[in-house]
């Protein structure tokens, strides 16, 4: 063969001109993107060796592994409201949901401590949606409403200026950075990294705490991060069985930003979201539950 | 970042969950190297396991997750890098295994590696048609790409769609470079053909 061979892209190239639009075409990882996954993997491993885990597998099995656990969620819960829950007066349910936990952690029920400013303050016990946070991808990616510099080349040899993923960030200009003053560049990459510690935080209580999850990414002050803000809140209002609240928000947000890199999770959110919330409505008409 | 990890969150007041730096290999201590954590790793090679996977064939829909899942690994084997191969070498190996574990998986769920048309794709507005038309060619460019045998579209994808040397591919896939070179012509002529089906149908 020849040493001279040439990228079909390049100018002296001699790719078929389809083939090289083609080409040209492939999404590159962008600096946001990257961002964004570094907070999932910071997410994962300050959680410990069990769900980074849990998380490296979840990506595969999703629907079939949902739908067992979801499963058996629905026959332990409709077996604990029969036998368990019903036995016993309203004070005593705190109690009962300390010990029950594990049981709990197993099926998907979790208790839900409600942020007082969202106007309760009781502990409550949601079911989730049969998707459990290991399950679901934790998070695709991020928006494009930063550009998209393609990342130094990082076969080139050459090594960023510092060893951080905040420097991709800095390098890709993506932190809002006014002139002029010598710690304006700290300041705008500190706003990033404000953000992906409060994404990061968020996503790692969905399982756990999930109103809280949503008061914290609907907190204000999210500029940078706004999609992946997205993609947590639809995934906070369906462990909320706000069905109805995830599908208007998921709906929102794809119409909006149909290409993100988010769209794919919020769409598998949404589907989750009219699957459960369908559910919810026949429940409902029994019932009165929430989700309508 | 442990400083930072460890701090409460400026906004929320909140601890922030601890990070676990991952101690570097004391072999590249003794050469001299800087310690490798896994944030350094991330940093300097977070895009490279990216292409890498693309090229061993996770669609692009799966590209993130996937990238997520080799950082976990990496977060969990660190410690047993000693240094004798570089690290691109060392992430590559990696990226192929979770890539062959993907695709294996992806077989039996081709509901989820199906590009979806983009949600909006009847807005009329000009910014959605381009869009979709980017669309559209991503996912001809990833039928095409598949159709390639793997050890051609790995050669290909990293060659022509990220502009790595060739000589640095053959350290990769551990192949003589004019063995590369061969992979990649024949790659061409596949691809070639590919995008020639594709137009006699109307897809392009």
């Amino acid at each position: 063969m020849t040493d001279s061979m040439r990228r079909w892209v390049d100018a002296e190239g001699d790719a078929p001109d389809a083939a090289r639009h083609l080409l040209k075409s492939a999404r590159q990882p962008d600096s946001a993107t990257m961002a964004s996954v570094w907070a999932r993997v910071e997410a994962s491993v300050a959680a410990g060796p069990v769900a980074a885990t849990a998380a490296a597998r979840a990506v595969q099995p999703l629907w079939r592994s949902a739908f067992v656990k979801g499963g058996i969620a629905v026959v332990v819960v409709v077996a604990a409201a029969t036998v368990g829950l019903t036995r016993r007066g309203p004070e005593h349910r705190s109690g009962e949901v300390a010990r029950a936990a594990p049981v709990r952690a197993a099926v998907g029920l979790q208790p839900v401590q409600v942020e007082p400013a969202l106007g309760r303050s009781a502990s409550v016990q949601v079911p989730l949606a049969p998707i459990v946070p290991s399950q679901v991808p934790p998070a695709i990616p991020l928006p494009a409403a930063t550009p998209a510099t393609p990342l130094r080349e990082s076969t080139s040899g050459a090594r960023p200026a510092t060893n951080s993923p905040r420097s991709i960030l800095r390098d890709a200009s993506i932190a809002p950075e006014p002139s002029g003053t010598a710690g304006a560049h700290s300041g705008g990459v500190s706003e990033l990294d404000a953000e992906i510690a409060l994404v990061s935080s968020a996503r790692a209580m969905l399982s756990t705490a999930p109103a809280q999850a949503l008061v914290m990414v609907d907190g204000g002050g999210m500029t940078l991060l706004q999609h992946e803000r997205e993609a947590i809140a639809v995934d906070a209002l369906i462990r909320l069985g706000r069905f109805t609240d995830a599908i208007a928000r998921a709906d929102r947000f794809l119409a909006a930003n149909p290409q993100s890199t988010s769209a794919p999770r919020v769409r598998i959110l949404r589907d989750t979201a009219a699957r459960e919330g369908g559910q919810g409505v026949r429940q409902g008409s029994r019932d009165g539950d929430t989700a309508r | 970042m442990t400083e930072r990890a460890l701090s409460s969150h400026p906004r929320t007041g909140m601890s922030l969950l601890a990070m676990h730096p991952v101690q570097s290999p004391t072999e590249a201590e003794r050469n001299g190297d800087p310690a490798w954590t896994l944030e350094r790793v991330y940093a300097e090679h977070a895009p490279f396991v990216w292409r890498a996977l693309r090229a061993h064939g996770v669609r692009d829909c799966d590209l993130d997750d996937l990238t997520h899942e080799v950082f976990l690994v990496v977060h969990r084997k660190l410690a047993t890098f000693e240094g004798r191969s570089r690290m691109t070498t060392w992430l590559f190996a990696i990226a192929a295994r979770v890539a062959s574990d993907y695709r294996r998986s992806a077989r039996m769920r081709r509901e989820r590696v199906v590009p979806d048309p983009p949600a909006g794709s009847t807005d009329a507005s000009s910014g959605a048609d381009e869009e979709l038309a980017l669309a559209q060619l991503r996912a001809a460019l990833d039928s095409i790409l598949d159709e390639l045998p793997p050890d051609q579209r790995v050669v290909f994808a990293l060659f022509e769609i990220d502009g790595i040397a060739a000589d640095e591919i053959a350290s990769y896939v551990e192949a003589p470079l004019n063995t590369v070179y061969s992979r990649l012509r024949l790659a061409r002529e596949h691809f070639v053909k590919g995008v020639a089906r594709r137009r006699a149908r109307g897809e392009l």
